[in-house]
């Protein structure tokens, strides 16, 4: 599935160990899905979601 | 409900810090793993002291175990399984503790180690039948004696000779389970 996540990350400069350590995810999960290897389930989704849009404390990036 | 990165910030269990030699922690790995190491010490100990493996270690209790009661037989031939159990419980709940990618791929390769463990041991003894384990042996002894070969390797394959103990089954386990880990996990790097 594609997705934005890498450019976003970028945006953010924000490592994947960064963005891993936020979500409660480890590393690979975040590389298998900015290389389309692995699609995140619903909930996980959800999270990224939530990260980036729902909490106002992150700073929205999307 | 509102899905917020809050709610997620526990470290999940990283499987890797019981197999993969750079990443492996020690501590993790006692922790799941404490069960196994118990079933198999156990099992060694049983083969060693109670069966027939290679000959310097012919069952050195052998002839005695055979005269004590059943149900302490019982017991002692159970503990290996017991610890499996325990070991199998310790185990269901590092996995629970993974995150989604990892938990896919440790039940994906405990899947391929089961199935791998079933087929080997299931074809087992067609190749010994059809002379497998007899041509080894009479090309590592010499007159009834090991010859210069590793005696460990000889040992393991000397144990397929007989009806598979618990400890060589969760040996093969184990292994394939390593096997399919790392094949599986290619596929997401």
């Amino acid at each position: 599935m594609k997705n934005k996540l890498r450019e976003l990350r970028a945006a953010k400069e924000w490592s994947q160990a960064d963005l891993a350590d936020k979500l409660g995810v480890s590393r690979q999960t975040i590389n298998a899905i900015e290389t389309e290897k692995y699609d995140p389930s619903l909930p996980l989704a959800f999270y990224f979601l939530g990260y980036a849009v729902l909490n106002p404390a992150t700073n929205n990036i999307l | 409900m509102l899905y917020t990165a809050g709610t997620m910030n526990n470290k999940p269990n990283d499987p890797e810090e019981c197999i993969n030699l750079k990443k492996v922690s020690w501590r993790t790995d006692t922790k799941v793993n404490f069960w196994l190491f118990i079933a198999v010490v156990v099992g060694i100990a049983n083969e060693i002291l109670f069966h027939t493996i290679v000959p310097p270690l012919d069952g050195v209790l052998r002839e005695d175990f055979l005269t004590w009661p059943v149900g302490i037989r019982l017991i002692i031939e159970s503990v290996p399984l017991l610890a499996g159990l325990f070991w199998a419980r310790s185990l269901a709940r590092f996995i629970r503790g993974m995150d989604e990618l990892h938990r896919r791929i440790t039940i994906e390769a405990w899947l391929i180690a089961a199935l791998a463990t079933l087929g080997f041991l299931s074809i087992w003894p067609l190749l010994d039948a059809a002379g497998i384990s007899a041509s080894v042996y009479w090309a590592t002894h010499f007159h009834g004696e090991f010859t210069d070969k590793p005696h460990f390797i000889l040992g393991f394959w000397l144990l397929l000779d007989k009806p598979p103990s618990i400890f060589l089954t969760l040996c093969l386990l184990y292994a394939f389970y390593i096997l399919g880990y790392f094949i599986l996990i290619r596929r997401y790097k």
